[in-house]
């Protein structure tokens, strides 16, 4: 080792790491002691190390503040894990009147289903359906859904009957209930916005409450509340109802198009995706469905995802037209 | 530190929101202002720091082989760095779409400044070629030893040695001028 000041810095700079060996250090002190200059050289990449340390500390972030929202994050998702409260008595009663009144209003009853005003029916096929009821209600479908809806001046009653999956931001009208049926489950809204997953053929019926709450119950089961920022999953075969510990943040991300991924696994991206747009992924290789990754995305086209997804995790992509083919082998980060 | 750290994360293993809470205090500060340096916002910064500590919380600290610390730092990191790409690849498809696109988001405006030589040197900490700049980050803010960055990115320690001393005589380059200003300034008020 000469003047090459390459080679030079590379010394001090396992010298100031600590990772100089003896034989290094005597070559490093005689370059030193050679000249002035040399020393204030090492005094000049000295100080460029130590300060690039201090650059740790360089902005103030507000830790206090950030561990406040930490914890509400943290809470939000317990929260969803907690038990599942029962009706009340009285709302049990309540239920159980309203059914004793539908099973005695009988046959006229079973006349003004039959002969309901503002009938509407809203069914989507390939592509996800916005709509909004006579009475205000706002409903989003996913593909493959369908909805009836009905009001019965009569009764003040709204009735939707849902297949496969769709977002409901109720009307508020005070004095005319919000019922929604979807297989054996009544869903009875109380002001809010919420998801419904009922596919034909599922044994579980989903109700993911985004705001405000409501009441699902079974003619035989007086059922449970949901809240905001849960889930009450009905399962068809069992007749139970419990609430889902999973927060699964991209429920809506078929209306959405927003997806988060923590660190998760491609196969549940993929299939997370694949429920949304009509161009499909699909990984050539399948051990790369257990490479993770950590991306949002927020309303992209499926192209730009692909992209994203090959960026990260070093693939090539090929494209058909109802399918992009994501090729390679490593879990490289 | 080290020590520490691995009775919180036997805490964290068990549920223990407070151990949680010492570790997301302990190395918030730090963890933000390093992917400060790969962000050009702070609030993305601060956002990614959050998200791996919600992983780290969500999942009890499985998947910890090494440390807390490290286990954090290599996060945060491939986090930074995946946003970078993921940004590009946003930003080809824009430009494809608007075929012109105004001012690329490359260069880091930093606006909140603590001192002109830390706002020199995280300039020229840009500025080097990705690499290089990755390695030296790992050794300055990781404080991982030479061979410890030589396996996690799968190069030879030879590799980390030149790199960083590419690093430290790239920015010594830039900074030449004014270091020579600031070191005389700086033992004239030692002497």
């Amino acid at each position: 080792v000469t003047n090459d000041f390459d080679d030079i810095a590379t010394l001090i700079g396992k010298d100031l790491a600590g990772e100089i060996s003896n034989e290094e250090q005597a070559t490093l002190q005689h370059w030193l002691s050679l000249s002035e200059e040399n020393q204030q050289y090492y005094r000049q990449v000295k100080q460029v190390f130590d300060t690039s340390a201090s650059l740790k500390s360089w902005q103030s972030f507000d830790t206090d503040e950030a561990w406040r929202k930490m914890r509400e994050r943290i809470h939000a998702r317990q929260g969803r894990q907690d038990n599942v409260r029962m009706l009340s008595r009285m709302t049990y009663w309540r239920v159980a009147a309203s059914l004793l009144l539908l099973l005695s209003a009988g046959y006229l009853g079973y006349r003004y289903w039959l002969t309901p005003q503002d009938r509407v029916t809203v069914a989507s096929r390939t592509t996800t359906e916005q709509n909004t009821l006579p009475d205000g209600t706002q409903v989003f479908l996913n593909k493959s859904s369908s909805i009836a809806y009905e009001y019965n001046p009569v009764k003040k009653k709204r009735r939707v009957k849902l297949k496969g999956e769709a977002f409901f931001r109720i009307a508020e009208q005070k004095e005319e209930q919000f019922v929604l049926e979807a297989h054996d489950v009544i869903i009875e809204d109380i002001g809010t916005t919420f998801n419904v997953k009922a596919w034909p053929g599922s044994q579980q019926v989903e109700v993911y409450v985004e705001s405000g709450e409501v009441a699902i119950y079974t003619v035989d089961n007086p059922g449970i509340r949901v809240l905001a920022g849960e889930t009450g999953v009905y399962d068809r075969l069992k007749k139970t109802f419990t609430k889902t510990g999973t927060s699964d943040e991209n429920i809506l991300a078929y209306k959405t198009r927003v997806f988060i991924f923590r660190d998760t696994e491609m196969s549940s991206v993929i299939e997370t995706i694949n429920e949304v747009y009509p161009v499909k992924l699909r990984l050539e290789n399948k051990a790369v469905e257990q490479c993770t990754i950590t991306v949002t995305f927020q309303d992209e086209t499926i192209d730009v995802i692909a992209d994203i997804i090959a960026e990260t995790l070093k693939l090539t992509i090929e494209k058909t037209e109802t399918e992009i083919l994501l090729k390679g082998n490593e879990c490289s980060k | 530190v080290e020590l520490s750290d691995e009775k919180e994360l036997e805490s964290i293993r068990a549920g223990d929101e407070a151990a949680f809470e010492v570790v997301f205090k302990r190395y918030y500060q730090t963890l933000c202002n390093y992917a400060y340096t790969y962000l050009p916002d702070r609030e993305e910064a601060e956002e990614v720091v959050q998200s791996a500590f919600l992983v780290l919380w969500e999942r009890r600290g499985s998947g910890i082989h090494t440390s807390v610390k490290a286990y954090l730092f290599s996060m945060v990191r491939n986090s930074s760095l995946n946003a970078i790409k993921h940004k590009k690849v946003r930003q080809k498809h824009a430009e494809e779409q608007l075929a012109t696109h105004p001012g690329a988001a490359e260069s880091v405006a930093h606006t909140v400044i603590s001192n002109e030589l830390e706002e020199r040197i995280a300039k020229a900490l840009q500025k080097l070629p990705e690499q290089c700049r990755l390695i030296f980050k790992m050794n300055r803010f990781e404080e991982l030893k030479y061979a410890e960055i030589a396996s996690e990115l799968n190069i030879s320690v030879k590799t980390v040695e030149n790199q960083i001393g590419k690093a430290l005589k790239i920015m010594r380059d830039q900074l030449r001028d004014y270091l020579t200003t600031f070191l005389i300034m700086m033992s004239s008020l030692f002497l």
